[in-house]
């Protein structure tokens, strides 16, 4: 699987401003990669584009070559996009997995039925007249089960309960792999804490961050509940003890990536981070 | 409670041509079926009933000339058959406009675009409901609400021994006069290509206009048609009026031709019409353009 995007633009109508400019990135074959980004960043934008919903305005999306704008069956059936507000038809659940997985040649009903017991969910008659939290959670189920290459997901925790965060969060660390690739994109940076292998982070529409989160962790270090916030500090936080801080990692001891912080400090301070994940390299 | 999917799926589906493959159309056909069928016998129910109302309301209307003999025929059938007509090309419109409504928000374009089969495969499945298995439909809730009328006025009026149920080879050619001469089946296929022709056109109607297609596509044909009688009008004026025209058409053309001739014409207008649908939908986004 080659997911790549080269000098990526896109607008919303020929007198829009860009929502991406000239992005690039080659995606890895597997694993969780999280898309934090402000509101208006262009997270979603970016999502429907890998999945070919939308047509870049220059540059490209290519899946193994091809450009997803085509949406050749084939590569719709390797790219499963879990949008921010599914709908769904009004039929039963079973009729739903029957009509919906013949498209998935690998698709795995022990996973499903794995994840929907994980959400805690009961077998509706009517798929429409769910809950928002319910759907998400029959939709994010039947996508792990697809067990599609690429796996988007558009803000998966939004409308879940806190139940089904903390199911979502054991769904995806057990069902990531090296083979499959998670594209979680949210501003709800604490659901994905400890989840994720590399960290994208998007402002002022591009890239800002793009490292795995080996990399985050040798070039900076994360400390909480400090009493004061040290002179070389490059973000904080305020918190219950004193303060969360985000500090250069100059002893090379790894610590948890706090990504309230890292998110804080690249969109307040996108050069220093730059200059320091540069200086490592 | 366990979900058990005992259906066979093959891989080979996704191996095939990326434009279109049998098994991948008929489990895409089979999706929209399952996703609309209620809309579908909906509709059906709705021709029954309207159907009835008109085919009752013409009996009313003009029973007192219809029924002077009891004879084998039914006469209030020509007019039934011209209703039929009438209903049938209403709803060839209607049809042809609810056929991009599958996509008329930006999360229903979203579900539909990602599911993997071709947009030809997503094309054909809609065209295929709107016109064969509309008008199929269509043909058999006709023949239903003229049962339901004979039944109506037997049980509810004086001509009972008059009224008869059309034959439904009448139905099926939209007229009381059924013969296997050239000219009239060139008719019937003429009244056909007519609806074709409309459906063609409301659907692309609905590839063009996101909200309120129908209305929108007639307004858009009774401008178009506006112009071109203005033109013709300044044009026969201009060119014309005052002038000697040698006439390009042979007096010995016989009907049969003619009808042949437009009857292909209309056919490849159609698909004209209906690939500039089918690009729309393959140049489809989730967002404006539509």
């Amino acid at each position: 699987m080659n997911l790549s995007i080269s000098n990526l633009s896109f607008r919303y109508g020929k007198h829009k401003p860009l929502v991406l400019n000239d992005v690039s990135i080659d995606f890895p074959a597997g694993g969780v990669c999280g898309m934090l980004g402000p509101n208006g960043a262009g997270k979603s934008t970016l999502l429907y584009l890998i999945s070919g919903l939308l047509n870049p305005s220059s540059g490209s999306v290519t899946f193994d070559g091809i450009p997803t704008k085509l949406r050749r069956p084939s590569i719709l059936a390797q790219i499963y996009l879990v949008p921010e507000e599914p709908v769904l038809p009004r039929m039963s659940l079973k009729e739903y997995v029957k009509l919906y997985s013949a498209f998935y040649p690998d698709f795995n009903t022990e996973i499903l039925n794995d994840a929907l017991k994980e959400f805690n969910m009961f077998m509706p008659d009517r798929l429409d007249s769910l809950s928002m939290g319910q759907k998400k959670k029959i939709v994010l189920s039947f996508a792990l089960a697809a067990t599609t290459p690429v796996l988007l997901m558009d803000e998966p925790t939004n409308g879940l309960d806190i139940p089904g965060k903390a199911a979502f969060r054991r769904l995806v660390a057990r069902y990531a792999s090296d083979d499959k690739l998670f594209l979680i994109s949210t501003h709800q940076v604490r659901d994905l804490d400890q989840l994720l292998d590399r960290i994208l982070i998007m402002d002022l529409n591009k890239f800002l961050v793009n490292e795995n989160v080996y990399d985050l962790q040798q070039a900076f270090s994360f400390m909480r509940n400090i009493p004061q916030v040290p002179d070389n500090a490059i973000t904080a936080l305020p918190s219950l003890g004193g303060f969360d801080v985000m500090l250069p990692n100059d002893d090379s001891d790894e610590t948890d990536i706090n990504l309230e912080l890292l998110f804080e400090a690249t969109v307040n301070h996108p050069d220093k981070i730059t200059s320091i994940l540069n200086l490592r390299k | 409670m366990n979900i058990d999917i005992t259906q066979q799926r093959s891989e080979s589906v996704f191996s095939l041509s990326p434009h279109f493959a049998a098994n991948r159309f008929a489990a895409y056909f089979k999706l929209f079926s399952a996703t609309n069928y209620r809309n579908f016998l909906l509709s059906a129910a709705s021709i029954i009933i309207i159907s009835f109302l008109f085919f009752i309301f013409n009996f009313y209307t003009s029973a007192h000339a219809y029924y002077q003999s009891d004879t084998i025929t039914d006469y209030i059938w020509h007019s039934e058959c011209s209703l039929m007509t009438f209903i049938l090309a209403v709803l060839m419109m209607v049809g042809g406009s609810r056929c991009f409504n599958a996509i008329s928000s930006r999360q229903d374009r979203a579900s539909l675009l990602e599911i993997p089969a071709s947009h030809i495969e997503k094309f054909l499945t809609w065209i295929c409901f709107y016109l064969p298995i509309l008008i199929a439909t269509s043909l058999f809730c006709f023949y239903i609400a003229d049962i339901m009328r004979v039944v109506w006025v037997k049980v509810f009026t004086d001509y009972g021994s008059y009224a008869k149920v059309i034959p439904f080879s009448n139905v099926l050619a939209l007229t009381t006069k059924v013969s296997s001469r050239p000219e009239k089946v060139f008719e019937i296929v003429s009244t056909y290509c007519n609806l074709l022709l409309l459906n063609a056109i409301f659907t692309l109607g609905s590839s063009l206009f996101t909200r309120l297609a129908f209305i929108k596509t007639i307004f858009s044909l009774s401008v178009i048609g506006l112009l071109l009688i203005i033109a013709a009008y300044l044009g026969y004026n201009v060119f014309i009026s005052g002038h000697y025209v040698q006439t390009i058409f042979d007096p010995s053309i016989s009907e049969t031709s003619t009808t042949l001739v437009y009857a292909g014409s209309t056919i490849l207008i159609s698909l004209y019409l209906y690939y500039i649908s089918y690009m729309r939908l393959k140049e489809s986004e989730i967002v404006t353009g539509w």
